[in-house]
């Protein structure tokens, strides 16, 4: 988010909040937001006089979405992934399918400035975030003579394959503990499954022991940015205020590693 | 004294970096008479660096099916593609393994069968020791799918073994978000104990994992980290609890011991992090009180 607000103090931007779950970008940009599209998933609906009970679609389901009972038809709508096999695959054509909310994406109300910023919520209860995500990169991949900056979700499961797939470069943020060093690298192992270039910025870099600077100088891997534990941060981050635009302090260090990023890809 | 079910406590934060896991292992060892961990953050575990655990057994964990295509039987008809609600069949028919979900639809409108449906591992379960005792986790495979159905193993397996060793309690690090593994990880919670720190993001995410429980009818008790950190946001916290009649079980001020407790591999009672350590015990017995937990 400050890596945006700093390109688009020279260029034309569009971020992107992929942390569907937990979207956070707007507590610090405070920009006023408009709908932009509703995202939905396919649910199926059995219509019960045609049914014939005979099972195939449950047998079918890979996801055990539904239960076919003698005289009834149970779907868990929280199993269901919206692949449409079951309305394909009956016999009966007593399957239809029914549009089910699951979040919406928002965009920031156009401006005449440089940034333009793209949010998806996901609807609290629901188990899917990936195809929020999938529409978000649509939207993304339209912006060719934009930087794109995402934001993604945290861990290694599908959403964050689904929001770092095609990306060009990836800024992997990790901080010197035991916990940041894992996931980090867990984090490298997957965007170099992906083939994709990345680079490291360490977090509260003097907390903790050297364990970063350590394993980016060993594997000769490229650290971009090192940012100190500092009370000024803390004080910003805490009361929803950026790094970028309130204070010059942190100019610079943006500065240089949008500059390095530029370098490496 | 043992129940059918077991008390099952799920810490969540909705973000990352609250402080979850170090709260976590700070009540595996206050609960370990009574307890039995399990981390259900399957695709970035961390609970393990602080636990140390001895793993006793470990197993591939099989789920989810992946489509696999014959190229000699194909007849490039491109009914596969027009199914695929997943983007996972290329314009050129071939099928992109990490966009596939697995659900079966290509395989099943082929009329050359050529493409047939293969189960996959996703990840490893890990059955281990701790010095705070029993403990079930698991590791996602890069970039695997259902982390949803891993998370509910490890639940029901740590069912198992807090049945098989008499134990009362299950407490569990869950995941980031609140999507399917972190649904999957409330599954039987009876208590749901999200941690939060006093900055805005943290503070509407805690709100969106409130709504997240009672949305599945847990009951939910907030703990405050680094409440030195902010005290107007703190103030905050307390007054949108007290609204919401939500409990606020503990308050920890912001201490940066903790960062060498974690280098050391140190719970917080065993770094003697002072400050922390009576509202970890106060917090313990809130907890208890919450889940009825009968002391022997």
């Amino acid at each position: 988010m400050n890596l945006a607000l700093h390109i688009a103090k020279f260029s034309k931007v569009a971020l992107f909040d992929l942390d569907v779950e937990e979207p956070n970008d707007n507590h610090f940009l405070h920009l006023p937001m408009t709908h932009f599209q509703d995202i939905n998933v396919q649910r199926p609906v059995v219509d019960e006089l045609a049914c014939s009970h005979c099972g195939l679609c449950a047998d079918l389901c890979e996801f055990n979405a539904l239960a076919v009972l003698p005289n009834q038809v149970m779907i868990f709508d929280e199993l269901c992934h919206g692949c449409g096999l079951c309305s394909l695959a009956c016999p009966e054509e007593a399957i239809t399918e029914e549009a089910h909310p699951l979040g919406v994406i928002r965009k920031s109300e156009t401006g005449d400035d440089n940034l333009i910023f793209f949010e998806g919520i996901l609807k609290v209860g629901e188990a899917l975030a990936t195809p929020i995500i999938h529409e978000l990169k649509k939207v993304a991949l339209k912006f060719k003579n934009k930087h794109v900056i995402l934001d993604l979700p945290p861990g290694s499961a599908c959403p964050v394959i689904e929001a770092l797939s095609g990306t060009d470069y990836a800024v992997l943020v990790t901080e010197p503990t035991p916990a940041g060093e894992h996931d980090l690298l867990i984090a490298i192992d997957l965007v170099e499954k992906l083939k994709i270039p990345f680079g490291i910025v360490n977090n509260r870099s003097n907390v903790g022991d050297d364990r970063i600077s350590r394993l980016t100088t060993d594997n000769g891997y490229s650290l971009l940015l090192e940012i100190p534990h500092d009370k000024e941060i803390i004080h910003l981050y805490s009361n929803g205020l950026p790094l970028i635009g309130i204070t010059t302090r942190f100019d610079n260090s943006f500065s240089n590693l949008w500059n390095k990023i530029l370098e490496n890809k | 004294m043992t129940t059918d079910v077991k008390k099952q406590i799920t810490v969540i934060s909705g973000k990352g970096g609250t402080g979850k896991t170090t709260i976590t292992a700070a009540l595996a060892q206050l609960s370990s008479p009574y307890s039995i961990v399990a981390d259900c953050d399957v695709d970035a575990p961390n609970l393990h660096l602080l636990l140390d655990p001895e793993n006793i057994s470990s197993e591939r964990f099989l789920s989810g099916k992946l489509a696999i295509k014959n190229q000699d039987l194909c007849t490039k008809c491109g009914k596969c593609l027009k199914v695929c609600r997943f983007d996972a069949i290329t314009m050129d028919l071939e099928i992109d393994p990490i966009r596939c979900e697995g659900c079966g639809a290509c395989a099943w409108i082929c009329p050359e069968k050529a493409i047939t449906m293969e189960i996959q591992p996703s990840g490893t379960i890990y059955e281990a020791k701790t010095r705070f005792g029993s403990f079930i986790h698991a590791q996602l495979d890069i970039g695997a799918e259902n982390s949803g159905k891993l998370v509910s193993e490890v639940i029901q397996r740590s069912h198992q073994k807090a049945h098989q060793l008499d134990k009362e309690l299950v407490i569990v690090d869950g995941s980031p978000g609140i999507a399917c593994p972190v649904i999957a990880s409330l599954t039987n919670a009876k208590v749901v104990l999200i941690v939060v720190e006093p900055t805005t993001t943290a503070i509407h995410d805690m709100k969106r994992t409130l709504e997240l429980a009672s949305f599945f009818k847990i009951a939910a008790a907030i703990v405050i980290n680094k409440t030195t950190i902010n005290e107007e946001q703190r103030r905050n916290i307390v007054k949108f609890c007290k609204k919401g009649q939500i409990p606020i079980v503990g308050e920890f001020p912001y201490d940066m011991e903790i960062y060498q407790a974690m280098v050391n591999g140190h719970t917080v009672l065993e770094h003697k992090i002072t400050p922390l350590i009576e509202p970890l015990k106060n917090m313990w017995s809130r907890i208890q009180e919450m889940v009825d937990l009968r002391s022997e």
